[in-house]
């Protein structure tokens, strides 16, 4: 554990960023077809709802991550394997970025640059990062946030005013009835990235006012909800929802579609800067507590030492994880949406709902 | 491998060592009471320099007592010297008309009763004659008297207060330091007439014995800061110390890195309004330029000048100023990344005239763009080396001709050129050279990734510049501080200045700096 | 820390030493401006010829680099292909070097592949990350979509770019014919009805290939936009012209200016209305479960030009126009109602509209909406036009 200290704006904007994540780029939420913003935001407050049991467990264990309350709880030796199921639950995500990221960058703009440079650099950044601390990640973090916004507003300002958008391609609500949302929420957005979050528990020790969680925590989610309600929203009335379906990176389509006075046009860069600062912190943080899981259940004595090996790991998983896309994205769709239930819901309620009965009896 | 680098270390260490023990300056010895015997010693010491100048003089009416006063010619005020030492040695100590007095007596009556001087010390040790003596002070010695007196005369011919050189202002003071330590302190002094202003000086440098000067305020400073900067001083173990620079490099926190974590400046108020903010200044004699710690990135944004024109002004050309700076750094890299990575980003027409221009080229645009940078930087070199009147014409012909030449002959392409001229007068809008420096470092850097990257390229490099950057301490404060970590108050000299009536105690202000953070 | 930076000596060089893969070097690249689709042969093989208009660059760009031989601003080639990809890429043994399609301005496809179907041509475009969704597509009439990538142009020295200038204004000042971007057809591509602009080539194709043609004052061979291709289930039914094809506009709210004449008590055709102003809202009632469009068009005019003597002092008079000019729209737009009822063309969208209104009743009717109801839906056509003002002059100097 390091000695540094997070503070509550640090932490939000690292929730934010990370909240952002692929999201923001790729096809998100689109089962729902027309409503796929209301799925969102009925993930947003389904997050929420769970964010109260991580908080419940961060009152319990101030001091501890998650790897380290599972074994409080759950005794040191089924304890120690939760926890070892949580970094690899951390390292596959992690891979899951770097691999999402790199496959944006080949397919729209760099053809034929092979896969595992794409993926070294990336690792390795993310790497160089980290191995300066936390601290240091929560500064960088704070210095992007600005950027990002800039990129942000200037993109949706020119979506706004080009004249593109037809708000009608939303309607009419629930043209599949309640179904489809329902569906897309409890499959996808709860998970992604909301349910994601779970990470965070990992890093919550390193607040400096620890009393500013519930605040930090609770606003990120609902501005980045908010946000990527209105990413989709904007993707699909822009495009249509038969195209965005269809589509690998929606958001990339639609700012392609920007072209104003013969100039401003072909703005793609500025969603792949983007594309790119987001996934680098959200890999960065899910490494990190992937990091911090096997610093605290190995007994290590600092994180430097593991870093470059784990980044090595990752840079070959995201190369071995899938033969091509389409695998890739099934292998998303199939297993993986029904595994995460495991960990963002299941093991930390039954933790909970252990250590509430414990505290009853003691 | 580890061996090799060692093997060079431990050989550096001993030739120090060598070197020292000859030149070395430490004497156990005091000053024996016979005067010629002092008189020889010195002598032999400063072997027989030329511009040591012992006037040897009776004192008392019996014309008894032999004394002699010492100086080295040139770093005294001649005048004073002569009006208020000798004379007042030769004519004052008529009083003494008997021979009953013992030399210490003597001794002391001078010091307190003829010696006209405001500061005279009374020494034994021969290590304190020297260094006073080659300070510019008069020594008096007193034949059978184990002590002299060292008499304040500094003075000689130093280069009088003048205009600056590189920070120019057009409203505020025209004032400049100068190679005296004293005139530099005596600046700051008369713009900060607190008492709470302290000075605390020590010598460094074995064979240079510079004298240095920390100033600070107290009150405002904080004491971990001070602590460390007084420490770091005292470890330099060296045998020179010439100008400012290389005390910097030895109290300079981190040495791989291209940003400047120490600010210099030649500008009075520059310096006032720093020690305003609770940084330290660090003079050093024979340097108009003294150092300033902690220093920030934005520090090297902000000019002398922004606090005397109004805000509205001001805040625009800081924003104009982050913006070219961000501009020299990317501009040719994101062209290049453009031109040669994605060119379906270019709008259409511009990209006809841009592959219209690269027609006729050999070369690939890497090389084009390293090429042109690197004959900037050789034009710019050979600018700052001629003489003044030719130095001009030269950088300017020479850019002009040779671009335009290269141009037509097929070399490099026109974007090429516009766009390396752009970059290096945009660089020219930042306010410090060190900053320069490190921008001119850093954009090579960039075209490269560029260049194998294209967009990604610089999306990493920045990426990691920032995190470099975020993670850099000067003396234990952040180096990105107010930006990372974001503190409210502190944005209100950031990058926008922003009224007096925001502000309410003024301009300067760093609360991380007080803080120690 | 030794072990460190030697791995990172070896990471850094790893990436140096392989290259750069993406680099590419604009003398390498052939831009292309325009690519055109005709029908290629009859066998599988040779399905479709595709035809690439390339930018000469150093002809076309300001600025003297070099004075070199006066040659055309662009070249074309052609191929034939199974796909259009195939085709496309077997035309790089014709050209010295890599086809670049970002920057394609325009796509060209010939009328005898319209008529055979045109839904499978755009999966490329799509799918391939160089393809930019944003240009527009016309079909040429009469003749193929090579001939009219020859063609040179007067104004503008790129023909694609000219063409798309040319649609751009004739959308936006004569209102006739939209341009029809392949962004705004694929997602109507298997709804079944849209419309494709066309153009037409005026004179002879060989004259137009040269130079020449546009160094004389009145070129001979030129491009005209002409034309509005109804297409039903990817393959062309029928063309609109002139004042059908405007109706369209009307309806589909495209319509920006436009003039439209109106008689006189004494001539036909003789005053000139400006219409600075137009806007179409369209609301569905579903009545005995069938629907019922209600359509409002509202525009605003002004007098721009009369050959007889009105009145025009009098409020009475511009009351008159008013009414002439609805009346004028509504006929027009009746018209092109009435040819897209015949044909079963559905080109102005009611059925996503009638979807936005009552989603259910329209998950009972969709299958049978273009064939069977559409023809015999009831249309009810309200015009409301407000005239204000009559130029520099008030009356007329005729007499």
């Amino acid at each position: 554990m390091e000695k540094a200290k997070i503070s509550g704006p640090q932490l939000f904007v690292l929730m934010f960023m990370f909240n952002m994540g692929t999201a923001v780029v790729v096809n998100y939420g689109i089962g729902a077809n027309k409503d796929a913003w209301f799925a969102v935001l009925f993930g947003m407050f389904n997050g929420i709802a769970l964010f109260f049991i991580y908080y419940r467990l961060f009152i319990h264990y101030p001091k501890l991550p998650l790897t380290g309350y599972s074994r409080e709880i759950a005794g040191k030796h089924l304890g120690w394997i939760i926890g070892l199921l949580y970094i690899l639950y951390f390292l596959h995500i992690t891979t899951r970025q770097v691999r999402d990221f790199s496959e944006l960058l080949v397919s729209s703009t760099m053809t034929k640059t092979p896969l595992l440079v794409i993926v070294i650099t990336f690792v390795f950044v993310i790497c160089y990062v980290l191995y300066l601390g936390v601290e240091v990640l929560a500064r960088t973090a704070q210095v992007f946030i600005a950027i990002l916004f800039t990129f942000g507003i200037v993109a949706n300002f020119f979506i706004l005013i080009s004249g593109n958008l037809d708000f009608q391609n939303l309607r009419p609500f629930l043209e599949h009835g309640w179904k489809p949302i329902v569906t897309t929420t409890f499959l996808e957005t709860i998970h992604f990235p909301f349910g994601e979050m779970v990470v965070f528990t990992m890093l919550l020790p390193y607040l400096k006012h620890p009393s500013s969680v519930k605040k930090t925590w609770v606003s990120a989610l609902i501005l980045s909800g908010f946000i990527l309600s209105w990413t989709v929203c904007l993707n699909i009335a822009v495009l249509g929802v038969e195209v965005v379906e269809r589509s690998t990176f929606p958001t990339l389509t639609t700012i392609g579609k920007v072209n104003l006075l013969e100039f401003i046009q072909r703005l793609d860069a500025l969603v792949v800067f983007s594309m790119m600062i987001t996934v680098f912190f959200k890999g960065a943080i899910f490494m990190y507590g992937a990091v911090i899981g096997i610093v605290d259940l190995f007994k290590l004595k600092n994180h430097q030492q593991v870093i470059f090996p784990v980044g090595g790991i990752i840079i070959i998983s995201a190369i071995i994880i899938a033969p091509n896309f389409p695998a890739y994205l099934e292998e998303g769709r199939d297993g993986l949406r029904y595994m995460v239930y495991l960990f963002f819901l299941i093991f930390p309620l039954i933790m909970l709902v252990i250590s509430a009965i414990k505290k009853r009896f003691k | 491998m580890k061996s090799t680098w060692g093997r060079l270390f431990k050989k550096k260490k001993e030739k120090n060592q060598d070197l020292e023990d000859k030149v070395g300056f430490s004497f156990e010895q005091v000053l024996s009471p016979s005067l010629c015997e002092n008189i020889h010693f010195i002598k032999k010491t400063l072997g027989n320099s030329g511009d040591l100048i012992i006037s040897e003089f009776k004192l008392g009416k019996p014309w008894l007592n032999k004394s002699a006063s010492i100086y080295i010619n040139g770093l005294t005020d001649k005048e004073l010297t002569g009006h208020f030492i000798i004379e007042k040695l030769m004519a004052d100590a008529s009083i003494i008309d008997d021979d009953s007095w013992s030399p210490n007596q003597l001794g002391t009556y001078v010091k307190e009763h003829i010696l006209s001087i405001p500061h005279v010390e009374m020494i034994t040790e021969l290590q304190k004659l020297f260094s006073f003596l080659l300070s510019g002070q008069t020594i008096v010695l007193i034949d059978g008297w184990t002590m002299a007196c060292a008499c304040s005369s500094q003075g000689g011919e130093l280069r009088s207060i003048s205009e600056p050189t590189i920070e120019t202002s057009v409203r505020g003071p025209k004032e400049s330091f100068t190679e005296s330590l004293i005139t530099n302190t005596s600046l700051v002094r008369r713009r900060i007439k607190s008492p709470n202003l302290w000075l605390e000086t020590q010598k460094l440098g074995n064979i240079t014995q510079t004298q240095i000067g920390i100033m600070y305020i107290n009150g405002i400073v904080n004491e971990k800061l001070l602590n460390e900067v007084k420490e770091r001083l005292n470890k330099i173990d060296v045998n020179e110390i010439q100008g400012s620079n290389s005390i910097e490099e030895w109290i300079t926190d981190e040495t791989f890195t291209p940003w400047p974590t120490i600010f210099v400046t030649e500008r009075p108020d520059v310096v006032t309004g720093n020690l305003l903010e609770g940084r330290i200044a660090i003079f050093v004699d024979g340097t108009p330029i003294p150092l300033v710690v902690p220093a920030t990135w934005n520090q090297f944004f902000i000019t002398a000048e922004d606090y005397y024109l109004k805000w509205l002004m001001t805040s625009f050309l800081r924003v104009i100023r982050i913006v070219s700076f961000l501009f020299t750094l990317l501009g040719q890299a994101i062209f290049i990344a453009f031109v040669s990575f994605h060119p379906e980003l270019i709008p259409t027409p511009l990209l006809i005239n841009i592959a219209a221009q690269r027609q006729g080229v050999p070369f690939p645009i890497i090389f084009e763009a390293l090429l042109m940078e690197l004959t900037f930087e050789v034009l710019r070199e050979a600018g700052v080396r001629m003489p003044r009147p030719v130095g001009q014409a030269v950088s300017i012909v020479g850019a002009l001709v040779l671009g335009e030449a290269a141009v037509s002959a097929g070399i490099v392409s026109s974007a090429m050129v516009i766009v390396v001229a752009a970059t290096a007068i945009a660089s020219f809008t930042i306010p410090h050279f060190l900053m320069t420096d490190a921008v001119r470092l850093l954009r090579f850097l960039m075209i490269f990734l560029a260049g194998v990257f294209g967009i990604y390229g610089i999306g990493i490099g920045v990426i990691l510049l920032v995190a470099h950057t975020v993670s850099l301490r000067s003396f234990g404060v952040s180096y990105l501080s107010p930006f990372a970590p974001f503190i409210v108050n502190d944005q209100k000299d950031a990058i926008l200045r922003l009224p007096i009536l925001f502000t309410q105690r003024g301009f300067h202000f760093f609360s991380n700096i007080r803080k120690g953070k | 820390m030794q072990r460190l930076y030697l791995f990172l000596i070896l990471i850094f060089s790893l990436i140096c030493l392989s290259g750069c893969w993406d680099n590419v070097e604009l003398k390498e690249l052939s831009i292309v401006s325009g690519i055109g689709i005709d029908k290629g042969g009859d066998s599988d093989e040779n399905r479709y010829s595709t035809t690439v208009q390339i930018v000469n660059p150093s002809q076309v760009a300001g600025g003297q680099q070099g004075g070199k031989v006066q040659s055309a601003p662009v070249t074309s080639f052609t191929a034939t292909g199974s796909t259009l990809k195939e085709a496309l890429r077997k035309i790089s043994h014709k050209v010295s070097s890599q086809l670049f399609f970002p920057h394609v301005q325009v796509m060209i496809i010939g009328e005898e592949l319209a008529k055979e179907g045109i839904l499978e041509l755009f999966d490329l475009i799509e799918r391939d990350p160089s393809f930019r969704v944003l240009f527009p597509i016309v079909i040429v009439r009469g003749h193929t979509a090579e001939d009219a990538l020859k063609i040179t142009t007067p104004l503008v020295p790129i023909p694609s770019m000219k063409i798309v200038d040319s649609l751009e204004s004739s959308e936006k000042i004569w209102s006739e014919y939209p341009i029809s971007r392949v962004d705004q057809i694929i997602p109507r591509l298997n709804k079944g009805s849209f419309s494709i602009t066309g153009i037409n080539i005026n004179g002879e194709v060989a004259i137009g290939n040269k130079t020449e043609n546009t160094q004389q004052i009145y070129q001979t061979a030129n491009l005209e936009i002409k034309g509005l291709a109804l297409f039903k289930e990817g393959k062309i039914e029928t063309w609109l012209e002139n004042e059908s094809a405007r109706g369209v506009m009307w309806v589909k709210n495209q319509m920006e200016q436009t003039v439209v004449t109106l008689d006189c008590p004494k001539k036909k055709d003789a005053i000139t209305i400006d219409i600075l102003r137009a806007h179409s809202d369209i609301k569905i009632n579903i009545k005995n479960e069938k629907p019922v469009i209600n359509m409002t068009i509202v525009t605003l005019g002004s007098v721009s030009e009369t050959q007889c003597n009105l009145p025009l002092e009098k409020n009475k008079t511009i009351i008159e126009l008013e009414k002439q000019l609805s009346e004028e729209i509504k006929e027009e737009v009746l018209k092109t109602m009435k040819t897209a009822q015949d044909r079963k063309i559905d080109v102005f969208g009611f059925g996503n509209n009638i979807n936005i209104e009552d989603k259910k009743y329209w998950k009972k009717i969709e299958s049978t909406w273009e064939d069977e109801i559409f023809p015999e839906t009831e249309i009810n056509i309200n015009v409301l036009t407000t005239i204000r003002r009559t130029g520099m002059r008030i009356n007329s100097y005729i007499e």
